[in-house]
C-alpha cells in the first residue's frame, strides 16, 4: 500500500468494507462513495467474493474508475479505486 | 453523576434511550446516571409509515406523536432550542445546544439520522413526488388520485438511502393501485436504478426482477439522474438515457444531518465514521453511531436501528458499571416488503447471511401492518 501511494501520490478517501451484506450492494454502497471523493483519491475497497469484484469491475469501466487489486492479508479481496477525473 | 447524552429523538434515539433507561434504572433511580435526549422539534415521526400515507392507507396524523409520549420517563427530553444541537464537540466530550448551553458527557449515543438533499440534482424537487417526507407522501397521494394513464418512472437518485426497499415496496404497490383502478393499461411503469436491476442484494434482486417481468414493469438501470427537466417532464442520467415522464415519483439523494457537517465529525456525506461491530465512532471509544447516522455499508432502516440499539445499550451500560463485557452488532437487519396493495415478503440477513425471501403472501402482508401498529406501543418503547 505505502509503496502504491508513493508510486502514484494518490490520497486514501476513505476504507470501504463491503465484506457483509448490504442492501445497496456493492456498486451501489461504491459508487456512493466515489461520487464524494475527488480526482486524485482512492477508496481502499474489501470485498467477499469474485462475482462482487466483477461487477466493480463492470461498473468502474462504465464511470472511468481504475481499479488496482491489492493484497488483502486475509480472505477479502481487496482493490484500490481512483478517481481520475 | 455520569451522563448519556442521545443525540436525536428519531426511532434509532428513542429505542436507545428507552433500553439505556431500562438497563441502568437502578442507576438512573438513584442519581448516578442522567439518560438525556436532544431533539430540537420533540415530534416524533414514524417514517417507514409514509409509504402507506402516499396510497391512503395511513393518516398523515397517525404517523407522528409526541416524543414525550414515547420516552421513558427516567430520560429527559430536552426540546425546543435546549435540543438543537448545534454541535458535537467529541474533542471536548460535549455537545452544545441553541440557547447557548453546553452539555458534558460520559457517553454519547450519535443518532442524528439522515434528510434529503434535494439540490445534488437539477430540478428534480420541483418534479418529483416522494413518501420520503410526510408532505411529499400527501401530494403522492393527491396526483395518484388524480391520474388516469401516461408514464410514471419510478427513480431512485442515488445509493445509499433511507429504507432500501422502500422503492420496490412503491413500485409494487402502485402497479398494484393502477389495476385496481383499472388505469394499468393505460399507464407504463418505469423504474429507473442507478445500479444494474433493481436491488443491490443478488438474492433479492433475482426475485424482485422476476416479479417486475410478470408485472410488466420496465426497468432502466444503471441510471444514475443527472437532471430533471420540469417544464418538458424529462429525466436525464449520467448513463446517456433520457426518459419521458407525466409523473415522476421516487427517492431524492441522502446524507447525514447538517450538524455532523458543521461539528466537522463525519465524511462529506455527513455519515459519520464508525466500526461496523462495536458502532462506535473510529477514534472516539465514548462516542457510539446508530441508525443512519452511520458510514457502515449496511442498510439504512428502522430495524437496523432497533438491532443496534441492543449492542449500544448494553456496551454503554456494561460501560458505566465498569464491566468489560461488550456485544458486537452482527448486521442484522429485517424489512417487511410489499408486493401489491394486500401482499408482501420479507427479508431478514446479517453481515454473513444472505436474506432469501418467502414467496409474497397475504399473511406477510398483515404482518407488515401489525408491525407498523405495534410500533409506537411495542418498538418505540423497547418493550421487546
Amino acid at each position: 500500500m505505502t509503496s502504491y501511494m508513493t508510486e502514484t501520490s494518490i490520497i486514501l478517501y476513505k476504507t470501504l468494507d463491503l465484506t457483509g451484506q448490504s442492501c445497496a450492494g456493492v456498486v451501489g454502497e461504491l459508487s456512493g462513495v466515489y461520487e464524494e471523493m475527488r480526482p486524485g483519491e482512492y477508496v481502499d475497497v474489501l470485498i467477499k467474493s469474485d462475482s462482487g469484484k466483477k461487477d466493480i469491475l463492470a461498473w468502474a469501466s462504465r464511470v472511468g474508475a481504475r481499479v488496482r487489486e491489492a493484497q488483502s492479508g486475509g480472505a477479502a479481496i481487496r482493490l484500490l479505486v481512483d478517481r481520475v477525473k | 453523576m455520569k451522563t448519556i447524552a442521545v443525540a436525536g429523538g428519531g426511532i434509532g434515539g428513542t429505542i436507545v434511550a428507552n433500553r439505556l433507561c431500562e438497563r441502568l434504572r437502578p442507576e438512573i433511580e438513584k442519581d448516578e446516571v442522567k439518560v438525556a435526549v436532544f431533539d430540537r422539534s420533540g415530534q416524533h415521526v414514524y417514517q417507514p409509515g409514509q409509504l402507506f400515507a402516499g396510497f391512503g392507507l395511513e393518516q398523515p396524523s397517525d404517523l407522528v406523536k409526541s416524543e414525550e409520549q414515547l420516552l421513558s420517563p427516567k430520560a429527559r427530553l430536552m426540546q425546543g432550542k435546549a435540543g438543537e444541537i448545534t454541535k458535537i464537540d467529541v474533542a471536548n466530550h460535549a455537545l452544545n445546544t441553541g440557547d447557548g448551553k453546553s452539555h458534558p458527557y460520559d457517553y454519547l449515543v450519535m443518532a442524528t439520522g439522515s434528510v434529503l438533499d434535494w439540490d445534488l440534482v437539477p430540478g428534480l424537487k420541483e418534479s418529483m413526488l416522494s413518501v420520503w417526507d410526510m408532505e411529499g407522501a400527501q401530494r403522492h397521494l393527491a396526483a395518484l388520485r388524480g391520474f388516469q394513464g401516461g408514464t410514471i418512472v419510478v427513480n431512485v437518485a442515488r445509493l445509499p438511502h433511507k429504507c432500501p426497499v422502500g422503492p420496490l415496496e412503491e413500485t409494487l404497490m402502485l402497479e398494484d393501485y393502477l389495476r385496481r383502478r383499472g388505469l394499468r393499461d393505460k399507464t407504463e411503469l418505469v423504474y429507473a436504478y442507478p445500479i444494474p436491476g433493481v436491488f443491490g442484494i443478488p438474492n433479492v434482486n433475482k426475485v424482485m426482477t422476476r416479479i417486475y417481468e410478470e408485472r410488466g414493469i420496465r426497468v432502466v438501470s444503471p441510471f444514475t439522474v443527472k437532471a430533471v427537466d420540469p417544464q418538458g417532464k424529462t429525466i436525464e442520467s449520467n448513463e446517456g438515457e433520457k426518459l419521458k415522464f407525466d409523473l415522476l415519483l421516487g427517492v431524492p439523494p441522502h446524507m447525514g444531518s447538517k450538524v455532523v457537517g458543521d461539528s466537522a465529525v463525519g465524511d462529506r456525506r455527513n455519515w459519520v465514521p464508525t466500526d461496523k461491530f462495536s458502532l462506535q465512532m473510529k477514534d472516539h471509544s465514548d462516542v457510539f453511531v446508530m441508525g443512519d447516522t452511520t458510514d457502515i455499508a449496511i442498510s439504512k432502516a428502522g430495524s437496523t436501528a432497533d438491532f443496534e440499539s441492543y449492542v449500544v445499550a448494553d456496551n454503554v451500560a456494561n460501560g458505566i458499571r465498569g464491566s468489560d463485557v461488550r456485544k458486537e452488532y452482527d448486521g442484522s437487519v429485517f424489512c417487511f416488503i410489499a408486493t401489491g396493495m394486500s401482499t408482501a415478503t420479507y427479508i431478514r440477513f446479517n453481515y454473513n447471511t444472505p436474506p432469501v425471501p418467502p414467496p409474497p403472501s397475504g399473511v406477510n402482508w398483515w404482518s407488515k401492518i401489525a408491525y407498523n401498529k405495534l410500533y409506537w406501543s411495542v418498538t418505540a418503547k423497547a418493550m421487546v
